[in-house]
């Protein structure tokens, strides 16, 4: 029953590792959320004398702000973009390809390293090696980033400027996918070749991946402005359910094809490779024909109009401290880029539609304002 | 010919009702232009403190008026403008956070021989559970996220993270393997990921400035995933003593 205690311990590093994590979360992280912070100063104001303060909460009961269909609607729309959005889903589905490569790696790698006779513990630290791809991906989006704050502050009024140059330092890193997978498929016949070979490969894939997941979301984010909760929802969705469900065929795919030659692990990374190839020319499409795309987008459509209405300002050159995130506000009742926007209600003014309440507690004098909620 | 009659604003809701607003201005149109200054002057200290010193007859209006508060008002009290060592440490929590969740996903693999040999399935079958776990996890994801901004990302990420521990007990005790896989979808089902964490970072950084902590944030999401059989490496040759 060896290996069943081993089993059973690694749940129970998963329920410390929780626990710890809970409680330290508990005693030491406040709430953020922008509107729950907002009632909880309202309530202090009005308790300092100030009557008339009343948080986005407290105006509007919580049957009337969320409705079950609301909530339907809201889990839908990561889907809904998933399928209607073609921004959203080639780059989820490359985004998603990357990410269940790794986790067919952590099913496969026994079979590879098994060759050079590595032990149990020497296989899961040659996870390592992706590790360490991800740290210089990371490192190396550090000066990128700055490249790019420092593109959108000098061309405010270049479009792709301010939306596609996110993608710039992708269109460096994406082929590290095909490079690091065809480089790791013909390295890894065992001895004489050393692991390091392969090892390298894997960390080019990790590089691959990480700047796959940042770059995308980087760019859903700032294409679509309040939807992009679930634009990026589609994006962690698609990384997620691909693992999940490449987890179980992962095995037999590296062991069955082309068996009987020996080279089955070589021949299971080069199909890997062929697919990566086709999804990673989609990020230079993406570059290029991303402002017509979004153009034909209903949601990052939105975002564009309330632009126009702001003076055609983009939010870099937005002179004040409230950038992005007030614009946001505007298209949508919360305050941040979040679930509830709907692109089919284009309004405007927050302000004019929920602010008042008549004296004898009837909603608004205004009819708009409980659509501004509920909608 | 225009409407000459003194007026307070051009956009009367942000301040007062409508029934207000055309009481004063019923009352204002009586007056005499010079009055005009400093009835402004009242309005806006009303605004502030609720009364309107030296006008008289405009006292009772705004009583009723239950006023929105905005985010222009309070800005310096939210998340965004916290501290640079707060929001990094809040933000190195939910990195924390994030890398507990991924591991959770990835460790699963490292039990896998000892699952088989327990409840006499075959490897294959015993990879299952990870692949529920994952599929889950990845609906999971997208429907904690609208409650958190409802209720706050505080107790929707305690209640997420006090449920996936709560399902890894009865996947530790299972007396057979369905029991596993239905714990394991659970689990996967209850974790909050990937939408809670960038949510949060979307309440301490404006949209336009928070690049580095979204890199901050996906290095934990992908490390999270190969700590799992690092870790699980050495309690598979470890911890099988007993």
């Amino acid at each position: 029953m060896t290996n069943a205690d081993g089993a059973r311990w690694s749940i129970w590093i998963q329920l410390i590792f929780g626990g710890f994590v809970q409680l330290l979360h508990f005693f030491t992280v406040p709430e953020t959320r922008t509107t729950i912070m907002m009632n909880k100063i309202a309530k202090r104001r009005r308790k300092q004398g100030n009557p008339n303060i009343w948080g986005p909460d407290e105006l509007v009961p919580f049957k009337d702000r969320f409705s079950a269909k609301e909530i339907l609607v809201t889990w839908i729309r990561p889907f809904k973009m998933f399928l209607t959005e073609p921004i959203v889903l080639v780059l989820s589905l490359l985004s998603g390809f990357s990410d269940a490569l790794i986790f067919m790696f952590i099913q496969s790698f026994s079979l590879v390293y098994k060759q050079w006779g590595f032990s149990v513990v020497d296989v899961g630290l040659s996870f390592l090696s992706i590790g360490v791809g991800y740290l210089v991906a990371w490192i190396a989006f550090i000066p990128a980033i700055r490249r790019n704050i420092k593109e959108r502050q000098a061309r405010p009024e270049d479009e792709r400027a301010q939306y596609e140059s996110r993608l710039w330092f992708l269109l460096y890193t994406a082929p590290c996918l095909p490079i690091g997978l065809i480089g790791f498929a013909w390295t890894i016949q065992g001895p004489p070749i050393h692991w390091i070979g392969s090892m390298i490969f894997a960390a080019i894939v990790g590089i691959a991946n990480y700047s796959i997941y940042m770059a995308t979301i980087d760019y859903m984010i700032c294409a679509y402005g309040p939807y992009s909760a679930s634009a990026t929802g589609g994006n962690g969705w698609s990384r997620d359910f691909l693992a999940g469900v490449l987890t179980v065929p992962a095995t037999p795919f590296f062991t069955n094809i082309g068996k009987s030659s020996g080279r089955n692990l070589e021949y299971a990374c080069t199909i890997l490779f062929c697919i990566s190839f086709v999804l990673v020319t989609a990020v230079y499409v993406i570059y290029w024909k991303g402002p017509a795309l979004r153009a034909r987008s209903p949601f990052a459509q939105q975002l564009a109009q309330a632009k126009t209405e702001d003076g055609g300002r983009r939010p870099s050159t937005v002179g004040n401290v409230y950038g992005g995130g007030r614009r946001a506000s505007e298209s949508c009742p919360c305050h941040k880029r979040c679930y509830h926007a709907d692109p089919s209600q284009v309004r405007r003014p927050r302000r004019a539609a929920r602010t008042a309440r008549d004296p004898k507690g009837a909603r608004t004098a205004s009819p708009s304002a409980s659509s501004a909620r509920t909608a | 010919m225009p409407d000459t009659r003194p007026r307070f604003a051009e956009e009367p809701a942000e301040v007062m009702n409508a029934r207000d607003l055309e009481r004063a201005n019923e009352k204002l149109g009586e007056k005499t232009e010079e009055d005009l200054s400093s009835r402004s002057e009242t309005l806006d200290a009303r605004a502030s403190d609720g009364r309107a010193p030296g006008g008289g007859d405009l006292e009772k209006l705004g009583t009723y008026d239950k006023r929105e508060i905005t985010e222009d008002d309070c800005y310096d009290e939210l998340g965004f403008c916290f501290p640079a060592w707060k929001k990094w440490y809040i933000l190195s929590v939910i990195f924390i956070v994030q890398v507990s969740m991924n591991f959770n996903t990835s460790l699963y693999s490292n039990a896998l021989g000892g699952i088989s040999e327990q409840f006499h399935v075959s490897e294959q079958a015993a990879r299952v559970g990870a692949a529920i776990f994952l599929v889950f996890y990845a609906f999971g994801c997208e429907l904690w996220a609208p409650w958190s901004e409802e209720f706050g990302r505080w107790p929707v990420l305690q209640l997420s993270l006090a449920l996936v521990n709560i399902w890894q007990i009865p996947v530790a005790l299972a007396p057979n393997f369905a029991t596993v896989l239905v714990c394991r979808a659970l689990g996967g089902l209850s974790s909050a990921g990937g939408s809670v964490t960038l949510g949060m970072i979307a309440d301490m950084w404006e949209a336009d400035k928070q690049q580095y902590a979204v890199a901050y944030v996906v290095f934990s999401s992908v490390g999270g995933s190969i700590l799992g059989p690092i870790v699980g490496g050495f309690s598979e040759a470890y911890l099988s003593w007993q």
